[in-house]
């Protein structure tokens, strides 16, 4: 099954992410090319390579395009590790923060907190109310992820299509209370409102990279430690009861970190769906489930992914920008099917 | 040494077990028989900590369920299940290694490779090795998990006493295999370790079990030697079925059989 060496695809994922990064920062209406980029960085440490740039080029790379491409590293990274690990939880290749309506639930309480919460928290600095919309979003996913859980555990297990059907429900329910609030919106929190259920990272600051950093970093960086529990859960829960794992631990752990970067992601980039479900999946399709190589692997695929796709967006239609999460949509959306139409298939085969 | 004293389990008012003693004793290996719902499974769930029995008490290696860290009891004692579902393409080899994971915290050590690699040869399937887990056939699947049962439990540690239980062991197997697994076992337990082990085949637990208990509805029939649990009387009662053993020369031990009456047999 190992058709591919976990070192192999560890090298050439980390040289693409370089290689996404140089190409992403140095495309726009400004072009820098990779060797400024360079220049640019060293001169922030006081060295000096030999690549001359302009005044413009070194402002338009650290304050927009370097922040924006580090908030999608965070993100893409967090969410598909978030993602492969609760699949590992759940035992099901299914499972994925956006379609089980954690996302909206998390899109939610932005919009709630935007809309209700204008006056209450305009006097905050900036980096503290990006903390306090964080803490918002990160209760709607919890609450969302609790109440999907418990809903789809019948007698200790978990029923996918259960999960999936109350991710439905919850998300309808999201999209009317977010409906109800659009409505009785402002024009400027109108448009913040689209930016949240859509998704975008045109607003990403240095503020929102502070904001952003506890909430993606703990996931990114714990959950791979529970390699040994998420792979004997695979085996089911006794099993991993016998191997002496503690898999009531993990899944707190599991549950709790994923609701922080869903919250978090949300609060900066809005609704950014299916990179949780993608990414894990073709990590696993190259070097197999094994979660001790499929959680980092899969962080540094889904941070690959998320600056790629939001070049996507914001180069082909220039100077407007399209939503990220019409890109990752449109990939995903017929990934799912093609899981779907897959798992079909070998079920008639086993048979 | 594996004691269960007075364990009664019920659900809802339904009574599964009803006042349970045995002892498994180092050395020996303990087959639990009995008919379908006679509460055998249960019981070696309860033995394992994973239900709470109603009343009673287990205790392993002297020290009562509650008192071992789940790692330190996983790291002595080790489950084979009649079933184990796993749908990820797992390589057989890290299952096996999934055995070693109370052992190691992150990254296995050299010994755990050297385990794995002896428990799979001991169950018969290191050519299995490198293999897809989902592409093997029930039977080679089963022996996959008795190879990492074994690992579990293969080097005595800071234990000495190592626990093994198994729920139909020979479940999926071929004749062959199924007194291949028993033999490990046997072999097991004479080292100095505990076997339990729920058999169907009356005629495996003749041949292997050092003693037997026989349970039926939830109470505890007989226990003792399989020569003196496993008569006529005893079966008969056990499996709500007539039974026949057939002592013969030629054979080393009896030979239990369903004595078919002639009415079933012709409706």
């Amino acid at each position: 099954m190992r058709s591919l060496s976990v070192n192999i695809c560890a090298v050439a994922l980390v040289v693409l992410l370089v290689l996404a990064f140089l190409l992403s920062v140095g495309t726009g209406a400004v072009e820098i090319a990779p060797l400024q980029t360079l220049a640019i960085l060293a001169k922030q440490v006081g060295l000096t390579l030999p690549a001359g740039f302009d005044g413009q080029q070194e402002s338009v790379l650290l304050q927009i395009r370097l922040p924006r491409v580090v908030v999608a590293v965070l993100i893409g990274a967090s969410l598909a590790v978030s993602g492969a690990s609760m699949q590992g939880l759940f035992r099901n290749a299914l499972a994925d923060p956006g379609l089980i309506g954690i996302s909206s639930g998390a899109s939610l309480a932005a919009v709630f907190t935007i809309v209700a919460g204008a006056k209450l928290f305009s006097p905050l600095p900036g980096v503290a109310r990006l903390y306090t919309l964080s803490i918002a979003t990160f209760a709607g996913a919890l609450i969302t992820m609790l109440v999907v859980y418990r809903l789809s555990r019948i007698s200790g297990r978990v029923v996918i299509s259960t999960m999936l059907l109350v991710g439905i429900a919850v998300n309808a329910l999201a999209s009317a209370l977010t409906g109800f609030f659009t409505y009785n919106a402002n024009d400027a929190q109108l448009r913040s409102i689209i930016f949240w259920t859509l998704g975008s990272l045109g607003g990403a600051t240095w503020t929102n990279v502070l904001g952003l950093l506890p909430f993606t970093l703990l996931p990114v960086f714990v959950l791979p430690r529970l390699s040994k529990p998420l792979n004997a859960l695979a085996l089911g829960e006794n099993t991993a009861l016998h191997l002496g794992m503690n898999t009531e631990q993990a899944k707190r752990i599991v549950i709790v970190l994923t609701a922080l970067c869903v919250g978090a992601s949300v609060a900066v980039a809005g609704i950014i769906g299916f990179v949780g479900l993608v990414i894990p999946h073709i990590v696993r399709m190259l070097i197999g489930p094994d979660h001790r190589h499929l959680l980092p692997l899969s962080a540094l695929a889904g941070a690959v992914l998320l600056i790629s796709a939001d070049l996507v967006c914001r180069t082909t239609f220039a100077p407007s920008e399209m939503p990220i999460g019409i890109i990752t949509a449109l990939v995903g959306a017929p990934f799912f099917l093609y899981i779907l139409i897959r798992d079909r298939k070998t079920a008639r085969l086993a048979q | 040494m594996i004691q269960l004293k007075d364990i009664s389990y019920r659900i809802g008012n339904r009574v599964i077990l009803d006042n349970v003693s045995f002892t498994a004793q180092p050395g020996e290996v303990l087959a639990v028989l009995g008919a379908n719902g006679a509460g055998k499974s249960t019981l070696l769930k309860i033995t394992r900590g994973e239900l709470k029995p109603a009343a009673g008490a287990v205790a392993i290696g002297g020290r009562t369920l509650g008192s071992w860290k789940q790692r330190e009891l996983a790291q002595c004692t080790a489950v084979l299940q009649q079933q184990t579902i796993l749908t990820l393409p797992f390589p057989v080899r890290e299952v096996v290694m999934m055995g070693r994971y109370p052992h190691f915290k992150n990254t296995p050590a050299a010994l755990d490779h050297t385990i794995v690699k002896s428990a799979l040869r001991k169950a018969g399937i290191e050519k299995l090795a490198d293999r897809n887990y989902l592409e093997l056939s029930g039977g080679e699947q089963q022996r996959v998990h008795l190879a990492r049962v074994f690992a579990q439990v293969w080097t005595a540690g800071a234990h000495k006493t190592r626990y093994l239980l198994m729920d139909e062991p020979g479940n999926n197997l071929d004749i062959s295999h199924q007194h291949h697994v028993l033999h490990m076992a046997k072999t097991f337990a004479a080292a100095g370790n505990c076997v339990i082990a729920i058999l169907h085949d009356l005629n495996l637990a003749l041949q292997y079990a050092d003693r037997v208990l026989l349970l039926h509805k939830g109470a505890a029939l007989a226990s003792g030697t399989p020569e003196a649990v496993l008569n006529e009387e005893n079966l008969s009662r056990a499996y709500d079925f007539p039974m026949t053993v057939h002592y013969s020369d030629s054979f080393e031990y009896p030979i239990i059989l369903p004595a078919v009456p002639k009415t079933l047999v012709t409706t």
